[in-house]
């Protein structure tokens, strides 16, 4: 398995996660998810129908691989806006890397923390002065499952924005 | 997965079809039970405890801990991924009649007061019995909460609507957390397994009536009914059911109070859904006042559930007032129960304005900073001001607030007959701060019945043996109207009494 470093992840995932979202001009609609998925082969789970607007750069080639290269403001950011599973294709984790077994079953939270480190070091990347922190919660503590909130293969979505509101994206 | 069933066809071919066959299966040993809609009775079960809890609230996580440390082996199933229920977000406010915090506070009170308190607010329809055992052993609820797990609660005595004193003790830390928390510690520390993702979908009965297990859905997703890998629990004493209510099934709660369908938001969790109640419906218990569902009046229309907004106009009712903005007037006791304040908003079609000044803010100064900054609260000057931006009739409005003055000055309200808090003072001194007022669902009063030992009562009032209810998934405590922090304060009462009672069976 091809492990993030745990402190300094991947340039593209922290870059992406930094932005606000901005949605596809394309619908990518119902993927059917395979094992066969690559951050270069959108027809291997998307199908034969193309999924990034026309025009956008060929993501094949290497030097089109860091997203926020060009998605890189408020209005065409990327965060929040995809499943995570492209996050983590990107830099090069691939289903296996979490899934461990056929067929794909549920992936414990101690997984996530092999790479994205303990719910203290977690808790320390989201502290802000003008917000709460949704990694310290007073009413579950700190500990909860990263894919509560967290979905890779579907949008993520804010639990604790189920009650409060939360002004940024939820990766 | 091994087949636990013993389906038709299986039964048939061990006994071969006899008349013997063919006689129990008339008798209803097919299914092992009279009850309709009821598991069929495995012919193995995959796991055995003496005490199985639904819910991890505080009613189920009481209940819990007061089985295991009677020496029922336990497990506690809880269908959402998350622990808590609606007990884990709640404002952390439990009622008790004759705390030592009131002692301090020189308030007297009783627990006949707060019987007749939650009697007046019911309207009469709260089950005599059960609301006395709950009113009595209020102070009981609050050294037991002090002792066992730690609970730590402000030093102040919060007055809240229907309640004839001030009596509502609030946690340190703000929340029902302040609760759960230390009860999931505690059940961890006494080897209570808390399995979460784990939907009981079904009783198992025996043919003689008695619950003698569940069926679960290990893995469930919520809401999808269907997923998870079925398993079946034995509950050798019984099952204990404090799957709470059901505010945020927006089908159910319309059905019985048509006029609470969609458009009306709540301050639920998404797990307060109806299917633990159906269930209990269907095995046969009778439903209690199921229409009585409680909207919170302090609900802010401009954030979500119940946030600071909320906690403002919480206050406010205590040291402010309350107008309608297209006349100007107040047309509450901004201190009546819920149902009062709640029905009097709804009527008035629109949001209404709780208005406090600098004097009264003084008990929110922890969050006034963050909810002006969140729009839900607004600072104004002046009154005119507040007339100005709200379009209010200034003529009306002034001499509204110069008569609620005089009446806070005399300490009788002669308009509405609030309460007026000791020591409050006129609304006169700027800046002031104005709140948002608009009904949220927020709780199911009725429920299935239960008897003093919280065993769960049939349709022809017989008691089901081997189930349990506490919590807000039964009825007839609170009748017509729940008082504010009553809700924490039943649920333990009578999750301990489950727990209790249960163990000793």
């Amino acid at each position: 398995m091809r492990l993030f470093k745990k402190i300094g992840l991947g340039a593209a995932f922290l870059a992406a996660l930094a932005l606000p979202a901005l949605g596809w001009a394309a619908d990518p609609g119902k993927a059917k998810l395979t094992e066969g998925a690559r951050f270069t082969n959108c027809a291997a789970c998307h199908g034969p129908k193309a999924v990034l607007p026309p025009g956008h750069v060929s993501v094949v080639d290497e030097e089109n691989r860091d997203c926020a290269m060009c998605h890189n403001d408020e209005k065409t950011g990327l965060r929040g806006k995809m499943p995570l599973s492209h996050t983590h294709l990107a830099n090069d984790v691939a289903c296996m890397d979490c899934h461990d077994r056929k067929p794909f079953a549920f992936v414990s939270t101690d997984r996530c923390r092999e790479c994205h480190g303990g719910p203290k070091e977690v808790s320390a990347l989201t502290r802000t002065e003008e917000d709460f922190n949704p990694h310290e919660s007073p009413h579950y503590g700190n500990d909860m499952d990263c894919d509560l909130c967290h979905h890779l293969h579907a949008k993520s979505e804010n639990v604790c924005g189920e009650c409060h509101d939360l002004d940024r994206p939820t990766p | 997965m091994s087949k636990k069933r013993v389906d038709r066809r299986e039964f048939m071919k061990i006994s071969g079809g006899t008349v013997l066959g063919a006689g129990l299966l008339a008798g209803g040993i097919m299914s092992g039970s009279k009850r309709a809609d009821a598991a069929p009775m495995p012919d193995k079960w995959d796991e055995e405890f003496d005490v199985v809890v639904i819910g991890t609230g505080f009613a189920g996580t009481a209940a819990a801990i007061d089985a295991k440390k009677m020496g029922a082996k336990t497990v506690v199933f809880e269908k959402m991924r998350l622990s808590g229920g609606n007990s884990t977000i709640n404002g952390g406010l439990i009622a008790c009649a004759c705390s030592k915090l009131q002692e301090k506070h020189g308030i007297k009170d009783s627990p006949d007061l707060l019987l007749k308190d939650m009697v007046k607010a019911g309207l009469g329809l709260n089950n005599p019995e059960l609301v006395r055992i709950v009113a009595e052993k209020s102070r009981e609820v609050i050294d037991w909460s002090e002792e066992v797990l730690g609970v730590e609660y402000r030093d102040e005595v919060v007055h809240l609507g229907g309640h004839s004193v001030a009596r509502s003790l609030k946690t340190k830390e703000g929340s029902g957390a302040a609760f759960i928390k230390p009860a999931l510690k505690k059940l961890k520390e006494l080897g209570v397994p808390v399995r979460t993702r784990t939907m009981v979908s079904k009783y198992v009965v025996d043919k003689d009536g008695r619950v003698k297990g569940i069926m679960i859905r290990e893995g469930y997703k919520f809401p999808d009914a269907e997923s998870g890998t079925v398993k079946y629990v034995k509950a050798k004493k019984g099952v204990i059911v404090a799957a709470g209510g059901f505010g945020y099934d927006v089908r159910f709660r319309e059905l019985q109070d048509p006029r609470l369908g969609g458009d009306v938001t709540c301050t639920n969790q998404r797990g307060a859904t109806a299917d633990s109640l159906i269930e209990l419906l269907r095995l046969g218990a009778t439903p209690i006042q199921l229409c009585w569902i409680q909207s919170g009046p302090w609900g802010n229309p401009k954030e979500k559930g119940v946030g600071i907004g909320a906690l403002f106009n919480l206050r406010n009712f205590m040291h402010g007032l309350m107008v309608d903005p297209a006349t100007g007037k107040r047309f509450v006791n901004e201190l009546a129960d819920r149902r009062i304040r709640a029905e009097a908003i709804f009527a008035t079609g629109h949001t209404c304005l709780p208005i406090v000044d600098s004097e009264g803010v003084k008990t929110y100064a922890h969050y006034i900073e963050k909810a002006l900054a969140k729009g839900v609260v607004k600072k104004f000057d002046t009154l005119r001001d507040i007339a100005t931006e709200f379009k209010i009739p200034w003529t009306a409005f002034k001499a509204q607030v110069d008569r609620f003055n005089r009446f806070v000055l005399a300490k009788e309200d002669k308009e509405f007959a609030k309460p007026i808090p000791k020591g409050d003072k006129p609304v006169e001194k700027g800046p002031f701060y104005v709140g948002f007022a608009w009904p949220k669902v927020h709780h199911c009063m009725g429920g299935v019945e239960i008897n003093k030992d919280a065993q769960v009562i049939d349709l022809e009032g017989k008691i089901i043996p081997g189930i349990y209810a506490a919590g807000e998934v039964t009825g007839g405590i609170h009748g017509a109207c729940r008082l504010g922090s009553n809700a924490f304060l039943d649920c333990i009462v009578f999750g301990r009494i489950a727990g209790q009672h249960a163990a000793k069976s």
